[in-house]
């Protein structure tokens, strides 16, 4: 990620910290489509909403849990936005939800505002380098991150051992990291 | 297959083996092949229900200025007999010279407090030119040992310390420092601000490294500087308040509306987003206002007079 991108996302965790609404308002305005396009992947449009609320409020909460030496704020974000998902498909029956959510083709989101619109842009980069994936490793890889299922329900959707679920996902995201990187063009924050 | 994934979370499989092979970036990435746009009303739904944050404990004014008052003390026990010598800028006085300053200074706020045999000085005359302010004192006290000073300055500054700290004190007092028709509140804050910048400018005349003060000395500090701005920038000519978010970032530091109703919403007019520290350095002119490191966003002559009404107080 170039250093000016460093320097605005933490500039605006310090002002977060400083109790500025504002840069909260901002990141909000950057990262909320992707963070919501998540939970309307892994728990349902009903329950999306409350998701991306709730990683919001965590980083104005808890701002000194982001560490940029870790990551970008997005992947920060992002990855509490999973968390929080996954949590709550725990909480309320993911064995009712698996069947539907691994018969879901991915992704279907149509964003329609700038910022989602400019992931859009990127995320088609994502998916050509998704489509280059041996199948059964895109599939497990995309039942695992949008469907948010476990590598066991990873592995009775697709009919495979507990143990190829596992290394397909393994494979499928160090291939997908490699096509990616291969592509400067593409942004990996 | 690999047996450190063995070690994982059936549900979080994916993202920990990310997290292990430093894929978050990848991870991110396929986010965005999802992105949707959140209901319009969610946004303001995250931003109505986010808490206040809670501002860091500001010390006490007295504790303030008796915390201000040790560490002066504790540099100068530290100090050598080579140091007392050294030229301090942005003075032309030697150490020693800046802390004889620094005791008739603090003879004259004992004199303000009401707590000499003379009466208080009024803000004008002599006493609004702080530098000229005991000229004759300190060219007597360059005339003994740097000892003899400390033990001068040590009994004018724990008369206040004591007077501030015990029963009598009533911090609406009138205490006019200077040119500066203060409370005696708002007075401790000055004095807390020029002793511990005059601490800094011996520590960088002798060597060593400044000091950054108590988050909760830096709020009081902070909070009671950027508090006066709008009366700073009417005492010093400059235009009526605009509304103008500050924020002070780092430890001690704070977000503050000025010329904003409370009631106010959208983004104000000005942004000005700075390390508490360097606000307050630039408060006591050792940060000139065009080097301030930060954000700032408006107009920037507004900018510009705020910032050079917020170091009006300092000499």
């Amino acid at each position: 990620m170039p250093a000016v991108a460093d320097r605005w996302e933490e500039s605006l965790v310090e002002r977060i910290r400083a109790g500025d609404d504002s840069a909260l308002a901002a990141v909000y305005d950057q990262f909320s489509a992707v963070v919501y396009g998540v939970a309307v992947q892994m728990v349902g449009t009903p329950h999306a909403a409350d998701i991306c609320q709730e990683v919001f409020l965590s980083l104005w909460n808890r701002p000194d849990r982001f560490d940029p030496a870790r990551g970008s704020l997005r992947t920060f974000l992002v990855t509490i936005g999973r968390r929080r998902c996954i949590d709550h498909l725990r909480r309320h029956g993911r064995r009712e939800a698996t069947e539907e959510r691994a018969t879901r083709v991915w992704p279907t989101a149509t964003p329609s505002v700038d910022e989602a619109a400019i992931a859009l842009v990127a995320g088609q980069r994502v998916r050509d380098a998704l489509a280059l994936l041996p199948p059964p490793q895109r599939q497990a890889v995309e039942l695992a991150y949008f469907g948010g299922l476990s590598f066991r329900e990873v592995a009775v959707a697709t009919g495979a051992s507990e143990g190829t679920a596992k290394s397909r996902i393994r494979l499928g995201l160090q291939r997908l990291a490699s096509e990616l990187r291969t592509h400067e063009e593409v942004r990996l924050t | 297959m690999n047996d450190r994934d063995d070690n994982h979370d059936p549900d979080t499989f994916i993202d920990d083996l990310a997290d292990q092979l430093g894929l978050g970036d990848v991870m991110a990435a396929l986010a965005d092949t999802v992105a949707a746009t959140p209901p319009p009303a969610l946004r303001g739904r995250v931003l109505s229900s986010i808490a206040e944050r809670p501002p860091v404990v500001a010390a006490p004014v007295t504790e303030l200025f008796a915390l201000r008052v040790a560490a002066m003390s504790a540099l100068l026990d530290e100090l050598t007999t080579s140091d007392w010598t050294r030229p301090a800028a942005p003075y032309e006085w030697s150490v020693h010279g800046l802390v004889a300053h620094l005791t008739a200074v603090e003879e004259y706020t004992v004199r303000q407090l009401g707590l000499a045999e003379q009466p208080p000085l009024p803000a004008s005359g002599v006493a609004s030119d702080h530098l000229a302010l005991g000229a004759s004192e300190v060219a007597e006290m360059l005339t003994h040992d740097p000892g003899s000073t400390v033990r001068r300055w040590r009994a004018a500054a724990h008369r206040v310390v004591d007077h501030v700290g015990g029963p009598d004190f009533d911090a609406a007092q009138p205490v006019p420092l200077h040119a500066w028709p203060f409370d005696a509140a708002t007075a401790l804050v000055a004095r807390s601000f020029e002793m511990w910048t005059h601490a800094d400018d011996i520590r960088r005349a002798t060597g060593r490294t400044l000091e950054v003060p108590s988050a909760a000395e830096l709020r009081t500090m902070s909070s009671t500087s950027v508090g006066g701005l709008p009366i700073l920038l009417a005492v010093t000519g400059g235009p009526a308040v605009r509304p103008t978010r500050v924020v002070l970032t780092g430890p001690g530091g704070g977000t503050f509306d000025l010329g904003r109703d409370a009631s106010a919403t959208g983004p104000a007019e000005h942004l000005l987003v700075a390390d508490v520290v360097d606000y307050c350095r630039l408060v006591a002119r050792r940060i000139d206002p065009a080097e301030l490191p930060g954000q700032r966003d408006g107009d920037d002559e507004f900018l510009d007079a705020l910032l050079r009404a917020a170091s009006a107080i300092a000499v």
